[in-house]
């Protein structure tokens, strides 16, 4: 859930601010200090061999084995229809990617080589305008640093979310990177039609012409989330030094330890479109556009046998936000938690 | 020039009023509108961009008389004290770019442009989010707590939405003032304050998608400003929690940015903007609607489509009726459950060419009693062309007649034999917050009170001043 004309407009707004003499206030450095995006912000790298994990408080899983995401460059995310959904997120990358054997799982550090799209220059032209039309002001667009973490901005006050369950030894990898010189789009045009503006994020669709291919080495990498759910964005631009943010597709898959066989289902949210399976089944599918939430989709019963379990989950998501959350309910609508979580 | 835009009002307000009732008319394009503000007898709001939209009524809109304001995306008011207060943003990000925004806040003594007053203040730089954090600090929304305190939420689609407090008097921070995180990938948020819990409402969903976007506003609650907000099922907005206020009406696609307007007690409003307003080109409008809370959340209500309505009193049940000879309903006979083995027949309807030769030429009475589904009790509800703050004047006839309620001198209630459209004879009809509808008189002949429809006993009608503890003040319309 990403598209957001208004952040395309504040391009165009940024001049008008600069052009009008707003003068803003001096702003007190400590209140934003400590604004935090560092990769280990959000994530503790795991052994293979790390101690089980348990769900947190409220159910979520926090422990995944995520590859390094796909390249798959939509600069928007009105393409997201079902059909869509399904041929892109059960395409094959590479040998295995869907397999059901538990005990070939890939461990973290492995890696695969796929071929992928290349990743396009993002940025966007001009648009009508939000019910105006009255001339704007008329410039070229502006080219942005944009490397990960640069600035360390960090978080507010966030309310306690709970400890991560299950901490392994840590990886603290490195954020930042190379800044990339991205292309932002064009200030606004004037002359647009008052308020008309359907359509307008209308892009995103796969171009006409055969994509670029390229080969891209991808690792594997076991982690526990320190918050409920998976920043998938963060995962993204932490594994590749901030060379990936938007237009990806994630996979990742746990491993459900149960004492005896048990009804459940499998409760998901994802931003943006998700598909989600159980010991090989699919059983759920959360398609288009769409922002993450708790307990957006719910599976039909599924039956978690005694031992192990393996679930996967694979997101796609063009420019914006990507995150994901999971947890699994008993039958009678309380939250089921009787499991460990390990990655093998 | 002039004229041309004139005409071409004209020719909007006919293609909407044909339509439904459900949107503003007149030339109502606007995205993120601003909470509605009340200035010397008009209405404003702006959008995103400094675009305004200003109204004589509430009820007809258009750019004309209002003056852009240099803001980015999403501007929101308040009026505190004697001043208004305005906070916006702008964020040099972009889609698929950074996300380093900044709220600013600035003050006016007056919305008028024309007024010799009219100066906005230096804008002062409130909370921020720097380029790559999970945050845009866009989307400013205000909200002044019971207790004087001043608070302004702001966030986007990119991360957390944040809560932080103002200075009710410089508008800049609070001293001390902390950014707490309470809700996750909304849009648009905003805060209002209802019976004893604080509602923190933004927007989900799919924006600037046209007659695709998929817009809704939800919302959480807390007994705290700075939250944890909670929505119906239990879920913290910052696990992406919310309980739909309002998504998507035939016709109207994807409801955003929510503002609230109280006209007085029982009266609430919400102000938001369609997505796309399928009547007008799949433009997005402004769009103004009743608030209806049930069970402790708040709910856009309806404004009344033309149709064929009874009018049921809240006091009794009973019906609203012209006072006309009552004419005993022919056919059918109960038998209690008898009647042998006869097949079922189709009892005949009383029509309204059954009665209304016996009918009064001139004016009758209106009177209160059971609903049969009589000719007269079935009443016609046209809206107009102009109205008050979200909803048009109606006229109200007894259907297939012009035969037209009205409000006469004394402040009592009559019907004239023809809609002439004088005000006594157009009626504003308000849903509202719980449910009912208060039906009020543009005018009373012989006075400026502002009054409404209401019981007198079980089987009579009058007017007299609004309550919203009044059960005799509500209505509900109902339709078969």
């Amino acid at each position: 859930m990403n598209k957001n004309l208004k952040s395309i407009l504040a391009v165009g707004m940024a001049v008008v601010l600069v052009g009008c003499g707003s003068n803003g206030s001096k702003i007190d450095p400590q209140r934003i200090a400590n604004r935090n995006v560092e990769y280990d912000q959000y994530f503790t790298e795991i052994k293979a061999d790390a101690a089980p994990a348990k769900p947190d408080e409220k159910g979520f899983i926090r422990r995944w084995t995520i590859i390094e995401p796909i390249n798959k460059p939509n600069s928007g995310n009105t393409v997201f229809t079902d059909s869509y959904i399904l041929a892109e997120l059960t395409k094959e990358y590479f040998k295995g990617q869907f397999s059901n054997d538990i005990k070939s799982l890939p461990k973290t550090g492995d890696e695969v080589i796929v071929e992928t799209e290349a990743p396009r220059a993002s940025g966007r032209g001009g648009f009508g305008g939000f019910g105006g039309g009255a001339p704007q002001g008329a410039g070229a667009g502006q080219a942005r640093p944009q490397g990960a973490g640069a600035g360390a901005p960090g978080a507010a006050q966030a309310r306690p979310q709970g400890a991560p369950q299950g901490a392994g030894a840590g990886q603290a990898r490195p954020q930042g990177g190379a800044p990339q010189a991205r292309p932002q789009g064009g200030a606004p045009q004037g002359g647009a039609p008052m308020g008309g503006f359907g359509g307008m994020m209308g892009g995103g669709a796969p171009a006409a012409a055969a994509p670029q291919m390229v080969k891209d080495t991808l690792t594997w990498h076991s982690v526990d989330s320190k918050l409920f759910n998976i920043k998938l964005i963060r995962f993204a631009l932490g594994s590749s030094n901030g060379k990936k943010r938007y237009g990806l597709i994630f996979n990742a898959f746990t491993v459900i330890n149960c004492e005896q066989d048990v009804v459940v289902r499998l409760a998901a949210g994802s931003n943006a479109s998700s598909i989600w399976w159980v010991n090989g089944e699919k059983v759920l599918t959360l398609q288009a556009d769409r922002r993450m939430v708790a307990d957006d989709g719910m599976s039909k019963r599924i039956t978690l046998k005694k031992g192990k379990n393996l679930v996967r989950a694979a997101v796609i998501n063009g420019p914006g936000m990507s995150d994901m959350c999971a947890r699994f309910y008993n039958e009678d609508g309380t939250i089921f938690k009787n499991y460990t979580i390990t990655n093998n | 020039m002039k004229k041309i835009f004139q005409m071409g009002l004209v020719a909007l307000v006919s293609v909407s009023m044909s339509e439904t009732v459900m949107a503003q008319i007149g030339a109502p394009f606007i995205h993120d509108p601003a909470t509605i503000m009340e200035c010397d007898g008009k209405y404003y709001t702006w959008g995103t961009g400094g675009s305004p939209l200003v109204s004589s009524d509430g009820w007809v809109w258009s750019s004309e008389g209002g003056a852009r304001i240099q803001v980015g995306a999403a501007p929101d008011m308040i009026k505190i004290g004697d001043r208004y207060l305005c906070a916006h943003s702008s964020t040099g990000g972009g889609l698929g770019g950074g996300h380093a925004g900044t709220i600013r806040t600035m003050w006016n003594k007056t919305l008028d442009p024309k007024s010799p007053d009219y100066e906005w203040t230096e804008q002062i730089q409130v909370a921020e989010s720097l380029v790559d954090e999970d945050c845009d600090a866009i989307d400013a929304g205000l909200i002044m707590t019971p207790d004087g305190r001043l608070f302004v939420t702001y966030g986007t689609y990119f991360g957390f939405i944040r809560v932080v407090e103002l200075d009710p008097a410089t508008g800049d921070r609070a001293a001390g003032a902390v950014d707490v995180n309470v809700a996750v990938d909304c849009e648009a948020t905003t805060m209002i304050y209802q019976d004893g819990w604080y509602y923190l409402l933004g927007t989900h969903g799919t924006c600037c998608d046209g007659v695709n976007s998929t817009y809704n506003i939800v919302c959480g609650r807390s007994k705290s400003p700075t939250g944890p907000f909670i929505d119906n099922v239990g879920r913290d907005m910052v696990e992406g929690g919310g309980k739909m206020v309002l998504g998507c009406r035939d016709g109207y696609t994807g409801a955003g940015h929510f503002g609230r307007y109280i006209v007085e007690e029982g009266v609430q409003k919400m102000s938001f903007h369609w997505e796309a307003d399928y009547s007008m080109s799949g433009r997005s409008t402004l769009a103004i609607l009743p608030i209806v809370w049930r069970n402790g959340w708040p709910e856009a209500g309806y404004n009344v489509k033309n149709g064929v309505y009874e009018i049921e009193s809240e006091r009794r049940g009973y019906a609203l009726e012209i006072a006309t000879e009552y004419v005993r309903l022919g056919g059918g006979r109960g038998m209690f459950g008898g009647g042998g083995n006869q097949p079922n027949t189709q009892v005949a309807f009383q029509k309204l060419e059954d009665v209304i030769g016996n009918w009064p030429k001139g004016n009758i009475d209106v009177r209160v009693i059971d609903y049969q589904f009589r000719p007269n009790q079935k009443w016609e509800f046209v809206a107009q062309e102009e109205g008050t703050l979200g909803t048009p004047y109606y006229k109200i006839v007894i259907a297939g007649t012009n035969r037209a309620l009205a409000a006469t001198a004394g402040k009592e209630l009559t019907t004239v034999p023809e809609f002439t459209g004088a005000d006594e004879q157009l009626w504003s009809v308000d849903q509202l917050v719980d449910g009912t509808y208060r039906i009020c008189p543009k005018a009373v002949p012989g006075t400026n009170e502002k009054v409404c429809l209401i019981s007198v006993g079980d089987s009579n009608a009058s007017l007299g001043k609004f309550d919203i503890n009044d059960v005799n003040c509500k209505w509900n319309l109902r339709q078969y």
